[in-house]
Parts: structure tokens; C-alpha cells; sequence
């Protein structure tokens, strides 16, 4: 793979704006880039992007590998008299990455400060924390309601602003690589010659109780399901050891449990396996903590057995999340290794 | 008499508790029987009833309302005549002292939640914080005539008594959800015998205000291509937080953006009522919508949803306060939506270039 | 009965790693099977024909009990764990638990851990390892699976103790109930299902694959204990019929017939209204275009605790109220 495309390639796709239930522009950009690669596909009612690409072989069942489109964001509920917007987030964010931010808005790119009382003029009571996000108000430079309704709709979006830049010794931080990271490595996937037949889907709405694979998991009915994710890393120097989750430049990961899945052990020692004969750096997340898609795979119809490969990721969920260069690296090769296997089912 | 008044008083005089909604189905097919080519009972208690075009390849709109009502459940049968009840679904306690129900035991009885009267009440006592298990039922009988009446599990309902308080304002018990079926149901009646190109399902759904089950069985069963989920909304009243004044009774029938429903339909369905004039009011919900509209979006392969609420007052309450302007503009969107989505459903349904799907 | 009760208490099934009880049961049914298999999350499906095959009968009974999973060894040898479904950390603390490969050790509190603050995060596992190196020589890395050692203790009259009845006495009940029952009314699938007790994942896709008409779930149920208030449910009261639990309200249809089996069975029975809990039955209810479901509980003190007790009378109630419904489904009318 050429890894300078790549990084190209995942920089175009963490700027796009695509909150949950907004990632027509994603899913664009995604069919225009696999346009060449003689893949079929569809796109269902609800907006998700089903891909079909056969490879060399017959593969005696069906395998998927997803990943989800969408990225946190906000949604404005109400204009007020004085030309703020209220809002609320679209998707779990942590309120103290929200106040006194910029943002984004979809429609048309208009930047917008999320007001946050000075401090100076906070009262003893609420000094030093951090209010609500029903309380909060963003600021688009208007004076007063009607100016401020020519402008916005009850419904609009917004995102955090583009922002990808590496930094550090082969660190990248930018917004929305959860997951825009896993798309890109299924756009490679797709783009390259398969050994077998494979389908991928590209999902909406897995930030709001991963609805888009539930719906492709009915239409498609996988027997395995892979999901690429991007996994929350808690290695900072404040983080004590073992309660980090999964850490940078340690690989890519792999868990036996989360709060929302327990994977399937086989595919997992497999997995595990093939990194080792592979020399790919692999880790096991050590604390039981958060969810992807997988969940929705495993008991959607009649079941599926799931394995999720994920990208470890600092401050998920915020303008900034930051993501090694080599485990990004890591997953796509792992993932490609396992894709090559004819995976026996027992 | 207001048509959607009219038919949501017929309904509301029906029981069905969540849980117990079975015991309307008969009532509800004499009512209903006539308005369907098709109508039937699933396995959790959903009513549905379809109207088929005579359009080849016509696709299926479904019209979702909820059946079933918060309520209570005998947990015990206590001497003196009293019942003691669990919740059905988030009831409000504070309103329930000396107010009436329905207990729907081997016949129907009534009963009142007991209340202590203030001169009993040790100071301060009126409040604090009042629990359910501090309640009970008070019924009249004796408790060997009561346990011939009703047992453990039997459901109990608030007494239905709508009521209008003026031309344009009426109040009644279950308004949520049966006033948005009655809305359903004024749409069907503003089609006349127009053959609007659709196949048209209405389900009554059961088992909403516990998990939404009615709602998801029962378009898996019917398998529409796109639904329209009416269920009420919170309307603005003084110190809500701020961002709830963009629902206010009479000012019309809300609209969501959310992403548990399809942003394409319910943008296309702005953009219709604007062009017909049916006043429609915008609302953000980022979050859950609380409603049947996610349980009906992720069924089956996915099945796009507009969800529309009329703003109420007091909800679960005996006393939820509704503006039937709201309800009207909420049935002529519905009608106009089936009058117009066959030959404007170009770009709301899926597209690709397989034929491997 | 007694004798499945002991065989199916001491086997090691925690959530997610559920195939020793599975081939087990899967055994133990074998001479009455017409077909049977294991679904791709490890649920084992077993059919017996009926004599109406246009209708289906789902039964379900979940394999999997709490338990911990390791999520770091340390450098001194201590296992650091986390609960695998809903743990009570102060009722598991000071208990011997036994590995999924055998090895025994010992779960406690972090030192200085007050009661109060206590969570399955805050559990160690002691296996006697004196660093990481052997602790992992004996097989134990992250991921690995541990539960309470099995236990099954006689109390007076016909009241049992054990670990794990939450839900091995369902499995007990619904084993009982293939094995005895005559010819089933419909084709019942007795369906043994895992990762109940995370949220009840096993019986959807179970459930879906089946598309049953019927489906009755087999779970415990909270009794009276000293001190509790208003018990949901008396030891020696009976097979509960359930009403309700916090993620489902039971078809009355099958309420109503079980309570007229039980009368005509001479079966003692009571009623079960639960303001908390979850059970297979939801999962049932809702999958495909849904079915009439209920459930059938049997008694039980302390559940999720190591010594949970109930009364083999309410256990034989409820084998024969499962059985009657078995056999004689729901009448028509």
C-alpha cells in the first residue's frame, strides 16, 4: 500500500463534515474513490453504503468488514432573543471539550464559538466548572433572533473544524479519525485485488446506538463481521498503568470484551496468530470499556461472529484525537492478513 | 363536534394498559373493521389495518400510532378493599392522590388512589417526595368480593373523561398516543376513495411504553418501504428550559430532525408543508426521541422515518392538554404526504449499481 | 432431577465462554432430540417434533452465569479483574474461583478498599503466583474467565443452596421437561442461550432464526428474604407465573393459560410482578414480527450471590407447569 495516499486520503476524509444521520458528503467522496475498482454497490434507504468485491476465489461464506461514516457532532434546537443558538450533541461528548470551542456548520461552513462565561465573571458557585451542554450557547456573530434565523435552521449541524496535521515522531491529530480512519483502510481494501470475496459496508449512525449495522447486518446476514474502529487510549502521563485501555504505538487492537460485545474467541486467537506470524504489532485492550458495531453484527438477525480490529486513539469524541501513524499502519495490514485466510468456520 | 376529537373520544374509552392491549382489539376491530381492505392482530397485541392501491408495484406507507397507555398493575390485594399497583411506563406520582381509575379485572371497576387528608398530615409531609409503594388503590369491595374481581397482574388505567375546554383546547387521559391515531385515521378520511398510489398500513402499536416491541414486530411484518411515526411532544410551558419553545401548542404539528429518522423525508416534508400551508414547527432532537421511530428506522434492512408529534401538556398524566389546531395541521400533512410521495419518491429510496444486492 | 441439578451447577460456563455446559446438556438430551445444533454464537437449539408442526414453541433458559474476566496480571502475581455481567462485589469477595483451564485461586478486595466503595474493578484474584511469569505459566493472561467455585448444599426440608441457579435451575427445568414430556403439542425448540446475563444476546438471534409462535423463558426470580419489604415471590409458594419485569410485560394469553393448567394440574403456582430485572423473554418478544411470550420463575433467594437458595417443591412446580404447557400448548378457543 502507498502509505503517502493513504495518509492523503484519510487527511480528505477526517475534514469532510458527516455528523449521525448527515454522511451523504462522506459516502460521496467514499464511491467516488472506489469507482475504478469494479466493485458493486448499493446504497440502502437509510443512506448506508453496501460494497461488494470479488476476489480470485469463492469465499464458502459471507464475510463483512465495516465501518461507520458518521463522526460526533451538535444540532441546533433553539434560536434565542439575543441571536445565540442552543444545541445539544449528537453522539456521547465530553461537555469540557465543548465549551469555548469553534465549530463548524455543514450546510455552509460557517464557524460558530460555543459562548463560555469568562471565568472573571463566573460566581463562586459555578467557578472553575463547567456547565451543561443544554446550557450552553453558540455564537454566530448575529446581534438578535432574526438575523440570526436568516441564517440557521432548528436541525442544522455542526462538526468540529478540520483540522488534520502530523506532529510529534509520526503522531497525527485531527478530528473525526473515529472513524474515518476505518474508512479509509476499507477503501484500500476494496481498491486492491482480493484473494476472496469480501463485503464491505460503510455505516451512518454508529455514534447514536449503531443503527446503520443493524439495518446492513438484516440485508446483508454476515457470518463473519469485522469492524475496523477507532478504540479510546488512555496512556497519558496522568493515566495509571493498567487502567490505560490500550496505548499508542503498541499496534493495533484486539479485545476479548467490551461493554457491548464478547467477541468471538476463535477469531480471535486467529487474529491474534496471524499478527504474531504476520510480525504485526498487535495489543489487548485491559479494561472493559466502550462499544462499536460489533455489537449490533453479533445479534442482529441470526447471529454473526464478530472480531473488531481497532486503531488505538487519545481524546476520542473531541476536536483532537491523536493516533499513531505505525498502529493505523498496523491494522490495515492485519486486516488485509486475515482477509487473505480462508477463516474456518467450526 | 371537531372530527379528530370526535374519533380520538371513541378511542380513548378504550383499555389497553401496556401490557394488557389485547382487551381492545375486539372493540377496536368493530371500530376500525370497516375503514380497511386488510386488518389484523399481531402476536404482541398491534392492531393494523391496510389499504391497498390498485397500482402495480404501488409501495407501502405505514402510519404508525401507539395503542397502548402508562398505567399500573396489581401487585397485591390488601385487606379493606385496597390495591396496591406497580408502574406501567413513567407515571408522574405526585398527581395521583384521590384521582380515579379503571381497574380491567373480570369486569371493568373503578377506583380511586387513596389520599391522606391534610388534617392526618404531619407538617411539611405534603412535600416530600411521594413513592407509589406509599399508595393504594381504594375499590369499595371487601377483599374476598375483590379477589373474585381482580388478582395479581390484573392492569389498571386512569378513567377516561375527555372533556373541551373550549372550541379549541381539550383535555383527556391517553391522549398519548390515541390522539395522533386519531389524526391517522382524519388523513384516511381526507383521502375519501382517492387512490393516492401507495398502499397504505396503519398499525396501532403495543408495548411502546415499555420497549417499543409493537411498533418494531409489527413492520417487520407489514415491510414498508417508508413510515410516519406520530407520537406527542413536549409543549413549551413556562420554565421549561429554553430550548423547548420551538414547540408551541397551536402553533402547529411538530416536525424532528434527529438522527433515529430519515433527514431526507423529513426534509422533503418541510418543504411539502410549507408549499400546502399546514403550519409545521421544526424541532432538534440530537438525542433518543423517546417515540416508536428508531424501533421502526433500524427494522428490516431499514426503514426510513418522519416522525411528527402534536405539542401536549401534562403528559402521562389523567389530564394531558392538547390544541386540536395542532392535530388537524398534523392529519393534512399525513394526507398530503400520501397524496404526494409516489411520484415524488425519486432519491428518498435506494440506488446503486449492483444487481448482486 | 437432583442429579441434573449437580451435574449442571459444576460446570464452568461464564458469559461468553458457555461450550462446557453446552455439550453437556447437548449430551444429556441426546436420546430425545430430533435435531440438534449449536447456532454461531454458542446457543444450543434443540427440537422436539409435535403434533402440530405448523406452530413453534421457543423455550428458553440461559447457560452462561456471572463471573470475572483478567484484565491485567501484575508484576507480584495479582490478577486484576472485571465482572462479566452484574457482580456483587461484596457478596463475591472471599470466595475461591476456579479458571476456565481449572487453576483455583482465591478473589478479594484491593487492600484498603472500603465496602462501600467496592466494585468488581476493585477484586483481585490470589492464585499464589509470586510474579506475572508464573501466573501466566499456569495459563492465566488477559481475557481469561473465572467464576466462584460450584457449590451445591442441602438446608433443611427441600431447600437447596448452590452458585449458579441463576439460570442452571431454568436449564434443569427445561432438560427435565424434554426429556419427561410426552409428545409436544407444537414443534418446541428447548433453546439454551448464552450472554444472557449481558443484556440477554444470545436468545434475539436464536429467536429470529426460529420465528417461533410461542416462547417461554425459564429464569429465577427474587423471593423473600429477612428483611425485604414486599417480596416479589415466596419460597415455597409455588412455579411464579411472571406478569412483568423492567424488559417485558407478558402476554396475558399466556398468562391466563398457565394459570388454567396449574388449576387443572393441581400445580401450586403465585404471581411475579418485578419492578427490576431483565430476562430471554424480551428478546423473544421482539425478534422478527414478534410472538406471545412469557415466562415461568422459579424462587430464588440472593441471587448473584454464591450461595442463592430456593425449594425443590417450587422447582418440581415449575418442571410441571413447563411440562403441562408443553404438552398441551395453548388451547383454542
Amino acid at each position: 500500500m502507498e502509505t503517502a495516499a493513504f495518509f492523503n486520503r484519510l487527511k480528505d476524509y477526517c475534514a469532510i463534515p458527516g455528523p449521525s444521520g448527515m454522511e451523504d458528503a462522506v459516502r460521496e467522496q467514499i464511491i467516488a474513490d472506489i469507482s475504478a475498482s469494479g466493485a458493486e454497490y448499493e446504497v440502502d434507504n437509510l443512506g448506508n453504503l453496501i460494497v461488494f468485491k470479488r476476489g480470485r476465489n469463492r469465499r464458502p461464506y459471507k464475510l463483512l468488514l465495516a465501518a461507520h461514516m458518521d463522526e460526533v457532532g451538535f444540532m441546533i434546537s433553539a434560536v434565542t432573543d439575543e441571536g445565540l443558538l442552543c444545541f445539544d450533541a449528537v453522539g456521547g461528548i465530553d461537555r469540557r471539550v465543548v465549551s469555548g470551542r469553534r465549530v463548524r456548520f455543514c450546510k455552509d461552513g460557517r464557524t460558530g464559538i460555543v459562548a463560555s462565561k469568562s471565568i472573571h465573571i463566573q460566581t463562586p458557585e459555578e467557578f472553575g466548572k463547567c456547565e451543561p451542554i443544554p446550557d450552553m450557547r453558540i455564537d454566530i456573530g448575529c446581534a438578535d433572533r432574526a438575523e440570526a434565523e436568516a441564517l440557521v435552521s432548528i436541525g442544522d449541524c455542526a462538526v468540529f473544524p478540520p483540522n488534520y496535521e502530523e506532529f510529534g515522531e509520526g503522531l497525527i491529530k485531527s478530528k473525526a479519525i473515529d472513524d474515518r480512519f476505518g474508512c479509509a483502510v476499507l477503501v484500500e481494501l476494496i481498491n486492491s485485488d482480493l484473494e476472496y470475496d469480501t463485503y464491505f459496508s460503510f455505516n451512518t449512525c454508529e455514534e447514536i446506538g449503531c443503527d446503520g449495522a443493524t439495518e446492513v447486518c438484516h440485508r446483508i446476514r454476515p457470518d463473519v463481521a469485522i469492524i475496523l474502529e477507532a478504540t479510546t487510549a488512555g496512556d497519558t502521563c496522568d493515566a495509571p498503568e493498567g487502567r490505560r485501555a490500550c496505548e499508542l504505538r503498541k499496534g493495533a487492537v484486539l479485545s476479548h470484551m467490551d461493554g457491548g460485545t464478547i467477541y468471538d474467541k476463535d477469531l480471535l486467537s486467529l487474529a491474534l496468530h496471524i499478527g504474531e506470524e504476520a510480525h504485526i504489532p498487535c495489543q489487548l485492550k485491559n479494561i472493559v470499556a466502550g462499544g462499536n458495531e460489533a455489537r449490533s453484527f453479533q445479534t442482529g438477525a441470526s447471529g454473526a461472529r464478530v472480531l473488531a480490529i481497532s486503531a488505538p486513539t487519545r481524546y476520542i469524541h473531541s476536536a483532537c484525537c491523536v493516533a499513531a501513524k505505525e498502529d493505523l499502519l498496523a491494522v490495515e495490514r492485519l486486516t488485509r492478513a486475515i482477509l487473505e485466510r480462508s477463516i474456518p468456520l467450526c | 363536534m371537531d372530527r379528530i376529537y370526535e374519533i380520538a373520544k371513541a378511542l380513548v374509552a378504550l383499555p389497553g394498559v401496556s401490557g394488557d392491549e389485547q382487551r381492545a382489539l375486539p372493540e377496536l376491530q368493530t371500530l376500525l373493521g370497516g375503514w380497511f381492505d386488510e386488518t389484523g392482530r399481531t402476536p404482541v397485541s398491534s392492531f393494523y389495518g391496510i389499504r391497498r392501491s390498485k397500482q402495480p408495484n404501488a409501495p407501502t406507507v405505514l402510519l404508525d400510532a401507539h395503542l397502548d397507555t402508562v398505567g399500573f398493575v396489581v401487585t397485591r390485594i390488601c385487606d379493606g378493599g385496597f390495591l396496591k399497583v406497580a408502574p406501567i411506563g413513567r407515571v408522574a406520582e405526585k398527581n395521583l392522590s384521590a384521582s380515579e381509575v379503571w381497574i380491567y379485572g373480570e369486569q371493568t371497576i373503578p377506583g380511586v388512589f387513596a389520599s391522606k387528608p391534610p388534617h392526618l398530615q404531619a407538617p411539611g409531609e405534603s412535600e416530600k417526595k411521594l413513592s407509589l409503594s406509599d399508595l393504594s388503590i381504594d375499590t369499595g369491595f371487601s377483599k374476598e368480593k375483590l379477589e373474585e374481581l381482580v388478582k395479581v397482574g390484573t392492569y389498571v388505567g386512569f378513567k377516561a373523561e375527555p372533556e373541551l375546554l373550549n372550541e379549541r383546547i381539550a383535555v383527556s387521559p391517553s391522549f398519548d398516543d390515541r390522539l395522533c391515531a386519531a389524526a391517522h385515521l382524519r388523513a384516511l378520511e381526507l383521502l375519501g376513495d382517492e387512490d393516492v398510489g401507495v398502499n397504505i398500513a396503519f398499525q396501532f402499536s403495543a408495548r411502546e411504553e415499555q420497549g417499543y416491541k409493537g411498533a418494531m414486530t409489527t413492520a417487520y411484518r407489514i415491510d414498508p418501504d417508508i413510515a410516519i411515526v406520530m407520537d406527542v411532544g413536549h409543549a413549551y410551558v413556562p420554565g421549561a428550559p429554553e430550548r423547548r419553545k420551538t414547540a408551541i401548542a397551536g402553533k402547529g404539528c411538530l416536525l424532528s430532525y434527529s438522527p433515529q429518522t430519515s433527514r431526507r423525508l423529513t426534509v422533503w416534508t418541510e418543504a411539502l408543508a410549507k408549499r400546502e400551508n399546514i403550519p409545521v414547527q421544526p424541532i432538534a432532537e440530537p438525542g433518543r426521541t423517546g417515540t416508536n421511530s428508531n424501533a421502526v428506522q433500524t427494522t428490516r434492512n431499514g426503514i426510513p422515518v418522519c416522525l411528527l408529534s402534536i405539542p401536549l401538556k401534562n403528559m402521562h398524566t389523567a389530564n394531558e392538554v392538547a390544541d386540536l389546531r395542532d392535530a388537524r395541521a398534523a392529519a393534512d400533512l399525513v394526507a398530503a404526504i400520501l397524496r404526494n410521495i409516489a411520484k415524488e419518491q425519486e432519491g428518498l429510496f435506494r440506488h446503486g449499481n449492483s444487481s448482486v444486492f | 432431577m437432583l442429579n441434573l441439578m449437580k451435574q449442571f451447577t459444576s460446570a464452568f460456563s461464564v458469559t461468553g465462554w458457555e461450550r462446557p455446559l453446552a455439550g453437556l446438556i447437548q449430551q444429556t438430551l441426546a436420546p430425545v432430540a430430533d435435531e440438534s445444533f449449536i447456532d454461531p454464537l454458542g446457543n444450543l437449539l434443540v427440537l422436539r417434533k409435535g403434533k402440530d408442526s405448523s406452530r413453534k414453541l421457543m423455550i428458553a433458559s440461559h447457560m452462561d452465569e456471572i463471573g470475572f474476566v483478567v484484565t491485567s496480571v501484575d508484576e507480584s502475581g495479582f490478577i486484576h479483574v472485571s465482572n462479566v455481567g452484574g457482580i456483587h462485589a461484596v457478596a463475591s469477595s472471599f470466595h475461591r474461583v476456579r479458571f476456565r483451564n481449572g487453576v483455583i485461586g482465591v478473589i478479594v478486595p484491593e487492600s484498603g478498599v472500603k465496602a462501600a466503595d467496592l466494585n468488581a474493578n476493585k477484586l483481585v484474584v490470589d492464585i499464589g503466583a509470586s510474579d506475572r511469569k508464573s501466573a501466566e505459566k499456569r495459563g492465566i493472561r488477559v481475557g481469561e474467565l473465572c467464576a466462584v467455585m460450584p457449590m451445591l448444599q442441602r438446608l433443611s426440608g427441600s431447600r437447596y443452596a448452590a452458585k449458579a441457579f441463576d439460570d442452571r435451575i431454568g436449564c434443569v427445568v427445561s432438560a427435565y421437561a424434554a426429556l419427561h414430556a410426552d409428545t409436544p403439542a407444537y414443534d418446541t425448540w428447548f433453546v439454551f442461550t448464552v450472554q444472557e446475563e449481558v443484556g440477554c444476546r444470545g436468545a434475539k438471534p436464536a429467536a429470529f432464526r426460529i420465528s417461533p409462535d410461542y416462547a417461554l423463558a425459564l429464569d429465577v426470580t427474587t423471593a423473600d428474604e429477612c428483611g425485604g419489604k414486599a417480596p416479589v415471590t415466596r419460597l415455597g409458594d409455588g412455579a411464579a407465573i411472571k406478569i412483568k419485569d423492567s424488559s417485558v410485560l407478558c402476554a396475558p394469553e399466556i398468562v391466563d393459560r398457565l394459570t388454567e393448567l396449574a388449576k387443572a394440574r393441581k400445580v401450586k403456582y403465585q404471581y411475579e410482578v418485578l419492578t427490576a430485572g431483565g430476562t430471554d423473554t424480551s428478546s423473544m418478544q421482539m425478534a422478527g414480527i414478534g410472538c406471545i411470550a412469557g415466562c415461568i420463575s422459579i424462587p430464588t433467594r440472593y441471587i448473584h450471590s454464591p450461595v442463592e437458595t430456593l425449594d425443590m417443591k417450587d422447582l418440581k412446580a415449575c418442571a410441571d407447569l413447563l411440562t403441562a404447557f408443553v404438552e398441551e400448548g395453548i388451547s383454542e378457543t
